[in-house]
């Protein structure tokens, strides 16, 4: 990840494959001098700031044309990084675009490592932590809901709640400290019940950042819905009018696996990865293990499963045995009631039994009928109800959530060295450690391996 | 005594409180060491407060004898109180202050500094350096070979110690009157300092105070406030002085309340309040305070500020407290604390009178502000050598710290690294999680100090690790290592932590059985009472409850007093001493990132102008050190760790 900050890097920036445009981004010092080395206005004049300038590319050895070109100079500070930056826009296909970059290379500017880009502008300060994890989200996001989430990360509304929270710490950490250096007579102490009523806001204030933070995290990660059931109860139906009823097909979530039939999909917004397990026989046969392993593995992975069941012939006792497993796997599950046009063998009862805690849901999948009523049962069950209907929180990042909880709990032990009626000094130490784990969320405490972590995660270009 | 054409391990400028524990460490050490004083009778002066220690202080006069240092064993020998502060808040902030008797004191390190072997004490002034040009990292630099007197006599060593105090130009300032001096009834030193500068050195002026003094026989105490020594025994020292080896002197009977059948003989304080009249005296004279017409342009301490500037400051405030501190067993001048001031001389008593116990006092002197030369200390390394002087220490206020105790820690480093330095070992270097000591030279190499630095509890972010009750488990066996503290010593807190260690054994399964007798002692601290067997680690943690009961409760022998108190504080504040260790670990690794002595901040374009001139200035250290820095952002720290990170990478393995 680390980048000299004092030379030009490059990179393509837009995706690979045929396009009607790409662009090669440009950033450092000779940002400028570089591209105009490997780019000849056709008006001959030098490009201004902030105003799109036509011409053409050139190799900048031999001077041979590449490609017709738009070049915007955005001098610095006022621009992604705040260092001088050109974006060329050439045409998008394979060849042209790396013959592109290959040119502003030879010309002197240095490839750009992923993440570079946003590293600068973190480094540069013009966006923080948050921020700058924000733009990997959005470059990534698979959904609108998810693009919102990350944009509102992006605007900076979480790190203005967390600098209010922090600031809030330091002015109560200036007044405790205050009384601990000097007598009652020069600073009178802060009386006990304000000081626990401010301890209370700042918890509730932490607490009210981590309000909805597993729903946005389900956001960001995407939701494993594992569908689950014997062989020909219409699994494979259920997923395909899934699938039908929402036009939207996402591109793929990072970090899917496809030991599994894996299918990526929208449910009104909410990025979900559907894990078919292919159907589960009797756990009797030796040669059947594994699969069972498999599916074992794919429903403790799930946030939620689908039990599904042929509600037209009697329960099995390989119902039975796939049931217990998802008892066993103590996920979240809806039981599907699947072939309802057909006479009913199943007691709801006796479906019931099997998952005690289970919504039932009825299908048919194959008419398509039943399917809306199973994507409302899916919502309502994550408690994704608010995020469908359009609130957005605050945060959509295990690694946010983490440190606002470890700082609300360092909140806590701060209180309950009130409680215990201890000195400010241990009042204070709780103070200090919430500082820290906000610090980390904006990178006001960052240290170095965070930084390495979260830069390394970025695409080249961005 | 050594030959004249011999040459020195450690020449140490100035006998003050820096100087006598710079000469001692280094003596002690093993170095052959000569300490230089502008005047024999005023070793170890005393020439503001009487007084050692306070929050903070305190605690570095603990450190100072954990490592071997001299200042609290001295005030051990010639308290004429010793009380503890803030018993009421943590353990953290509890500290010891005792006053001495300012002459006794003086005559008691005297004796010390003359029965050092290895020590020779003479008197001259100092008024140059033996300077050698030399390369370092590619600069031209110097090494310092010893010292030219007054007299033009050169002496030759492998270093010197800087501390001259308030010395250096000093000036003082009574009302509309000024003079040159070191301090009242002083002489200045002249020369150094242009030489110093001279040698590229950057200086600066600072300025301190110190309040009038009365008559005893003109206060009239039955209008004070008594405020008595403590009533059992407390001492500075981990390793006590021996009865043979105490000064003291029987109060004069013009002082009331003195204890004379305690633990030790005692004097009280007494305490007074300002009024109306203190502050409309003051008021109508502000045009004729120096502070305020321009003639002092240097900056004060900000916390021991002129009665003066308090009153302009806290304007709102009607009344101060003062405190009236006899200066000796046996003389008649009292200390007037927290009337610091260089208001003209009539004012000074027109102020003091005003109050009813004082209305017809008399000053024996009047108080004074002395403004003086210092080098700002972004000049000097964490081990207080100079930075662009081999061999050249420099400590006390001279680097800008004002307080006797800040004063014998600085010097108390710099000689002991002085005399590493000699022998070619690596410096010892306190960390800010080590001790006080580590807190305010870091705050001295990483902080601009233009005003007087003074140590405060606030300064230290690990407290709860730091405190004056342990500060011989933290620094005792370091002090051991470089050769300071005595094998004695060493081997007592060797001793105290196995103690500790069988004592948190026993608590392991030790349960104590309700009975008559548990239950009055839990009645007797107000805790509930238990009808169960209960560990005795759960009942040690609850307010109030001692090591030394449980243990009697179950028929086991008790521990030592320091021991128990150790135990008892490691239980009881489990948590929170856990917390703290864990942000000294999480610190370690900034802590532990260290900037090359040659590293080019000004070649990296990442960083906001004001931080890169700000780092080139002050050249941290550590990566740590970095971020301590007033005007370096969390982003510029970010973009240092990814250059320091890439050099790494870039060095040869």
């Amino acid at each position: 990840m680390t980048g000299d900050m004092s030379d030009t890097i490059a990179a393509i920036s837009t995706a690979l494959g045929p396009a009607g445009i790409g662009v090669i981004r440009v950033s450092g010092p000779d940002a400028l001098q570089i591209c105009l080395r490997a780019f000849r206005t056709n008006s001959g004049l030098s490009p201004r700031n902030r105003v799109a300038t036509l011409g053409r590319l050139v190799d900048s050895e031999d001077g041979s044309h590449i490609d017709e070109a738009i070049i915007t100079y955005m001098r610095g500070p006022h621009s992604y990084t705040r260092e001088d930056v050109v974006e060329v826009s050439c045409h998008g296909g394979l060849a042209a675009v790396r013959s592109a970059l290959r040119s502003v290379i030879n010309a002197g500017a240095r490839q750009a490592r992923p993440g570079e880009f946003t590293l600068r502008a973190f480094l540069s300060g013009r966006i923080d932590l948050a921020q700058a994890e924000a733009v990997a989200d959005a470059v990534r996001a698979p959904t609108d809901l998810t693009l919102k989430a990350a944009e509102k990360q992006l605007r900076g509304e979480l790190s203005k709640e967390v600098r209010e929270v922090r600031n809030k710490c330091l002015d109560l950490l200036a007044q405790m400290e205050a009384e601990i250096d000097f007598t009652e007579d020069d600073v009178p102490p802060l009386p006990r019940p304000a000081l626990h009523g401010q301890l209370c806001d700042i918890a509730g204030a932490i607490e009210r950042s981590v309000e909805g933070a597993s729903e946005g995290i389900l956001l960001r990660h995407g939701l494993r819905l594992a569908i689950v059931g014997t062989p020909n109860v219409g699994k494979s139906s259920l997923l395909n009018a899934l699938l039908r009823t929402d036009r939207a097909i996402v591109t793929e979530l990072p970090g899917t696996t496809r030991d599994v039939l894996e299918e990526s999909l929208s449910l009104d917004g909410v990025p979900v990865v559907v894990v078919d397990t292919a159907g589960i026989r009797g756990t009797t046969d030796a040669a059947e293990a594994e699969g069972v392993e498999r599916s074992k593995r794919a429903l403790g992975e799930a946030d939620l499963v689908l039990l599904v069941l042929d509600a037209s012939r009697p329960l099995s006792k390989p119902d039975e045995d796939v049931a217990r497993l998802v008892r066993n796997s103590r996920r979240p599950a809806l039981i599907v009631m699947n072939k309802d046009d057909l006479p009913s063998q199943v007691a709801a009862t006796r479906a019931a039994d099997l998952l005690p805690d289970a919504g039932i849901v009825h299908t048919c999948a194959l008419e398509h009928r039943g399917v809306e009523s199973l994507r409302r049962a899916i919502i309502h069950e994550i408690g994704a109800g608010s995020l469908t209907a359009g609130e957005i929180p605050l945060v959509s990042n295990e690694r946010h959530r983490e440190a606002l909880i470890r700082a609300r709990e360092h909140v806590r032990r701060s209180l309950e060295a009130v409680d215990d009626s201890l000195p400010s000094d241990f009042v204070s130490i709780g103070l200090h450690g919430a500082l820290t784990e906000l610090g980390l969320i904006t990178g006001e405490d960052a240290t170095e391996d965070l930084l390495e972590t979260i830069f390394s995660k970025f695409c080249i270009g961005k | 005594m050594m030959p004249d054409d011999q040459i020195y391990d450690v020449v140490v400028v100035g006998a003050g409180h820096s100087g006598c524990e710079a000469a001692l460490a280094a003596a002690r050490m093993g170095s052959s060491t000569l300490l230089l004083t502008m005047n024999l009778d005023s070793v170890a002066g005393m020439p503001c407060n009487p007084s050692v220690g306070g929050p903070a202080k305190g605690h570095l006069v603990r450190e100072i004898d954990a490592l071997g240092g001299e200042m609290g064993r001295n005030t051990d020998r010639t308290f004429i109180q010793i009380r503890k502060l803030n018993t009421g808040k943590g353990p953290a902030v509890q500290a010891l202050r005792a006053q001495s008797d300012k002459q006794l004191y003086g005559i008691a390190m005297k004796k010390v500094l003359e029965r050092q072997e290895g020590l020779d004490l003479k008197q001259a002034a100092v008024t140059g350096l033996l300077w050698s040009p030399i390369v370092r990292n590619g600069e031209a630099q110097w090494r310092v070979d010893g010292v030219v007197t007054q007299l033009g006599r050169v002496i030759r060593s492998r270093s010197v110690v800087i501390t001259t105090g308030t010395f250096l130009n000093g000036r003082i300032f009574v009302g509309d009157a000024t003079y040159e001096a070191g301090r009242a009834g002083e002489f200045p030193s002249k020369g150094l300092s242009e030489d110093l500068a001279k040698h590229g050195f950057t200086l600066g002026r600072l300025k301190t105070g110190t309040p009038p003094r009365i008559d005893a026989r003109t206060i009239d105490f039955s209008k004070t406030e008594i405020q008595p020594g403590w009533d059992s025994p407390l001492a500075f020292s981990f390793d006590p002085v021996g009865a043979d080896e105490l000064m003291t002197l029987d109060p004069d009977p013009v002082y009331p309340g003195a204890a004379l059948d305690g633990w030790r003989v005692q004097m009280p304080c007494y305490s007074v309040y300002t009024n109306e009249r203190t502050h409309g005296a003051i008021r109508s004279n502000l045009d004729r305070a120096p502070m305020f017409t321009g003639a002092i342009k240097s900056t004060g301490p900000r916390y021991c500020p002129s009665i003066e500037d308090k009153i302009v400051r806290f304007a709102d405030k009607d009344s101060h407290q003062l405190f009236l501190e006899p200066e000796g067993f046996q003389t008649f001048e009292v200390y007037v604390q927290g009337a610091n001031t260089s208001l003209p001389e009539d004012v000074q008593l027109a102020m003091l009178r005003s109050i009813p116990a004082m209305a017809n006092c008399e000053m024996t002197r009047p108080g004074y502000a002395i403004e003086y030369d210092y080098v700002p200390s972004q000049q000097i390394e964490p081990s207080l050598q100079a930075r662009r002087a081999r061999g050249l220490y420099l400590a006390g206020q001279i680097n800008g710290t004002t307080g006797y105790e800040e004063a014998a820690a600085q010097g108390l480093m710099a000689g002991i690294n002085a005399a590493l330095g000699c022998r070619g070992e690596e410096p010892l270097t306190l960390s800010r999680s080590e001790a006080y000591i580590g807190v305010m030279i870091d705050d001295l190499t990483t902080k601009e100090i233009d005003e007087p630095y003074r140590l405060h509890t606030s300064r230290a972010e690990y407290r709860l690790l730091l405190r004056q009750d342990n500060a011989d488990l933290r620094l005792t066996p370091l002090g051991g290592q470089v050769g300071l503290a005595s094998a004695g010593r060493v081997d007592a807190v060797r001793r105290k932590r196995a103690a500790m260690g069988r004592a948190l054994e026993w608590l392991d399964s030790a349960r104590v059985r309700p009975s008559d007798d548990l239950k009055a002692e839990l009645n007797a601290i107000d805790s509930r009472p238990t009808t169960q067997t209960a560990p005795a680690r759960d009942l040690l943690k609850r307010p109030g409850m001692k090591l030394n009961v449980l243990r009697r409760l179950t028929g086991v022998k008790p521990v030592e007093p320091e021991v128990a108190e150790q135990v008892e504080l490691q239980i009881k504040y489990r948590s929170y001493i856990d917390q703290q260790n864990q942000m000294v670990e999480r610190a370690r690794k900034m802590e532990g990132a260290s900037i090359p002595d040659d590293f080019d901040f000004s070649r990296i374009t990442g960083l906001r102008t004001e931080a890169r001139h700000k780092l080139q200035r002050m050249r941290p250290a550590t990566l740590g050190q970095a971020s301590r820095l007033n005007g370096v952002t969390p982003a510029d720290v970010s973009v240092l760790m990814v250059h320091l990170k890439r050099a790494r990478e870039a060095a040869p393995a």
